[in-house]
């Protein structure tokens, strides 16, 4: 795809002395549905409204076509942006909301009639359509945010959290309603959510925050199989990511990752864990789908250290089961079928999946392996 | 709870002696209506009892030199009230006092809201020139008015600097004219009040969601059509209430037509307020004036209600 539509350069907002974007470096494709996703107070919503216009950068340059756009006002930028509490005209009427795009740019009558009469039909609006927007439902409420801003076809489109208000199940359709609609407008979206479902579903790539910095830009499936950083492992993925400390040690020509009695031969990966460790902590990880039964991993052909675990809880799901150890004082889940027998209080002997497991430095939290091996 | 009278009789209890006395006094609302009682007198005797009595003062005829006591005085009915509407000294006060309130809310207004858009954004000794636009409003009605009496005196500060400095050869005789007196007036009257124009549209502006206008802004809206169609509107109410408030406090201008004018020259610049208080005062004529008092009340809340009603209708 060449050249990004849109580009930021050492992105960085202050606020006093807090730091809400750091030196964001970042490039958009056209046609792209990107996702910012990160807990609260990341740096995602700033770093948004920034690309509007809505906050002045400290630092760094934001391009869009390669047109630097620092300097232009949002009323200049053509960049659509749907707020996360709709920020909807409460005083009009949705037809007035609909039309005031087109409106305040002096279109025609007819054409803004026209415009926003498909828009309605579109959006389902049409019987609304002379009904105040503050009497409106959370779902229409969404629809005429988002009809607003779509009416004057705008070059990106910025959504911040949009479906937060809505109760699950219309959450699911609402998201699968917006990748739709992107696909067919075949338009650029930014889109910021708090919600790793949502991320995963709808972004052709992820950017993962936090603190105010870039921890990784990929696709939902290399975040979850190659998380680069601890931040990441532990935030992708439900149940998350089980995470047991662990020292590592070389004895002879042979290495091992240590905690307490157990130890895990990884002497094939001693060049890549030398390479990347820094002291002897680190962090070991495994997703709970990763941590088999050993009857199931004997049958698949696997072989690794034996851990023997107390089961503490059973979380029956629909064709899953999350099962709760305790390895000595560590708790791991693990995510087993529903017909493995297990109850409270056995005892269950596990492999992690051999190939699946991660390895993080502990100081610098960086990835040092994504289950290779 | 607190309305309900009638209780069960408590198991083995003995029946109270008075048993409607100590039903009254176990209600809540009882013992509501005495903590609000001090308020109650007060409002009965510094409202309520005059407000009736200038109602009878208006129905009866009496004036002091008649030498009777007002609940002496024969009933005239309605024959006040005919007198009132027949007056041209009344008329032409009520539509003079209107115009002071028209032009003089409509300037305490367009500025006030000026001043509040301006005060929006930050500047170096914001606060401080807060403080100094708040000011006038602090100051009693008879500073203000002689104040401004002395400013524009034959020999006052006004004229002397039109003189000395704008090179006039005499100073403006500026109580002489009827439209010029009323100006002066109009004038401290802007002076006094823009502040609380101001203080309402600054704090109501203050208090807008941000939302809209941002939303706006992204939809490609000038300034100019922001405040136009987003601002304005949402700070509808809060204009509504501003002009309420300032045009009723407005229409009983009274102290600095007092000080300034004296209603003069002859009563070119004379307010409703000064006339109903010379009728009353000065002419005797008491019932006279209690019935022009009863009538304009009775416009007034008439005129209120019709105002308020837009409020009532939004959200």
């Amino acid at each position: 795809m060449g050249e990004g539509f849109i580009i930021l350069k050492g992105l960085r907002k202050e606020f006093g002395e807090l730091v809400a974007v750091e030196d964001l470096e970042l490039e958009v494709e056209e046609g792209e549905f990107l996702c910012f996703l990160g807990p609260s107070g990341c740096g995602k919503t700033t770093t948004l409204r920034m690309v509007a216009g809505l906050e002045i950068p400290t630092a760094g340059d934001i391009f869009l076509r390669g047109e630097r756009i620092n300097d232009l006002p949002p009323q200049r930028r053509n960049v659509g942006f749907v707020f996360q509490n709709y920020a909807l005209f409460w005083h009009m009427t949705v037809h007035d909301n609909l039309a005031f795009g087109l409106m305040v740019r002096r279109a025609p009558r007819s054409e803004i009639e026209r415009e926003v009469g498909e828009m309605a039909r579109w959006l389902e609006l049409e019987d609304l359509l002379e009904t105040k927007a503050s009497r409106l439902d959370l779902s229409a409420m969404q629809r005429v945010a988002l009809g607003r801003t779509l009416v004057t076809r705008p070059q990106v489109l910025l959504l911040d959290e949009p479906l937060n208000n809505f109760r699950p199940a219309l959450r699911e359709i609402m998201r699968g309603e917006l990748k739709r609609l992107q696909k067919q407008l075949g338009s650029t979206m930014i889109y910021v959510t708090h919600d790793q479902e949502e991320a995963m579903t709808m972004g052709d790539r992820i950017l993962v925050m936090s603190a105010g910095r870039k921890v990784q830009l990929a696709t939902p499936r290399e975040l979850y199989r190659q998380p680069n950083s601890l931040f990441v492992a532990g935030f992708i993925g439900r149940p998350p990511m089980n995470l047991l400390e662990v020292t590592y040690a070389r004895e002879g020509d042979r290495a091992f990752l240590r905690k307490g009695e157990l130890a895990w031969d990884v002497t094939l990966l001693r060049h890549a864990i030398e390479g990347g460790l820094r002291g002897e902590k680190a962090v070991l990880g495994v997703r709970p789908e990763h941590v088999l039964p050993v009857e199931e991993a004997e049958r698949r052909g696997l072989k690794d250290t034996v851990v023997t675990g107390k089961v503490d809880l059973v979380q029956p799901l629909a064709r899953k089961k999350i099962v709760d150890l305790f390895i000595d004082d560590t708790l791991i889940k693990m995510v087993v079928s529903s017909d493995f027998p297990v109850a409270k209080d056995d005892q269950v002997e596990v492999v992690f999946h051999p190939q699946e497991t991660h390895l993080f430095d502990k100081e610098t939290e960086r990835a040092i392996y994504n289950g290779l091996s | 709870m607190a309305i309900k009278v009638e209780r069960p009789p408590v198991a083995g209890g003995r029946k109270p002696l008075f048993p409607r006395l100590v039903r009254a006094l176990n209600r809540e609302s009882f013992f509501q209506n005495v903590l609000a009682m001090p308020m109650q007198l007060l409002l009965w005797f510094l409202l309520i009892i005059p407000t009736l009595i200038v109602l009878y003062l208006s129905l009866v005829a009496w004036e002091p030199r008649m030498g009777v006591d007002w609940w002496q005085a024969p009933f005239a009915w309605f024959r006040n009230y005919g007198h009132v509407l027949s007056d041209v000294r009344f008329w032409q006060a009520i539509v003079r006092t209107i115009g002071v309130v028209v032009v003089a809310v409509a300037l305490e207004f367009a500025i006030g809201l000026a001043l509040a858009l301006f005060f929006q954004r930050d500047f170096l000794g914001k606060r401080l020139f807060t403080a100094v636009i708040l000011y006038p409003m602090m100051l009693p009605w008879v500073v203000v008015g002689l104040a401004f009496y002395l400013l524009f005196l034959e020999k006052g500060l006004v004229n002397y600097i039109l003189i000395h400095f704008l090179g006039f050869e005499t100073g403006v005789a500026w109580y002489h004219y009827p439209a010029v007196a009323l100006s002066t007036i109009i004038l401290a009257d802007v002076w006094q009040w823009t502040p609380f124009m101001f203080l309402i549209l600054y704090s109501g502006l203050g208090a807008l969601p941000r939302d809209p206008v941002e939303a706006a802004m992204t939809l490609g809206a000038s300034r100019w059509q922001i405040f136009r169609y987003i601002t304005m509107p949402m700070l509808k109410q809060v204009i509504i209430i501003a002009l309420i408030i300032r045009s009723l406090e407005a229409f009983k201008i009274f102290d600095l037509v007092f000080i300034m004018t004296g209603g003069g020259p002859g009563t070119a610049t004379e307010s409703l307020s000064l006339y109903i208080y010379r009728l009353g005062f000065v002419y005797g004529q008491l019932s006279y004036a209690a019935a022009m008092a009863v009538l304009i009340l009775v416009s007034i809340s008439i005129i209120i209600r019709l105002a308020v009603r837009p409020l009532e209708y939004e959200v």
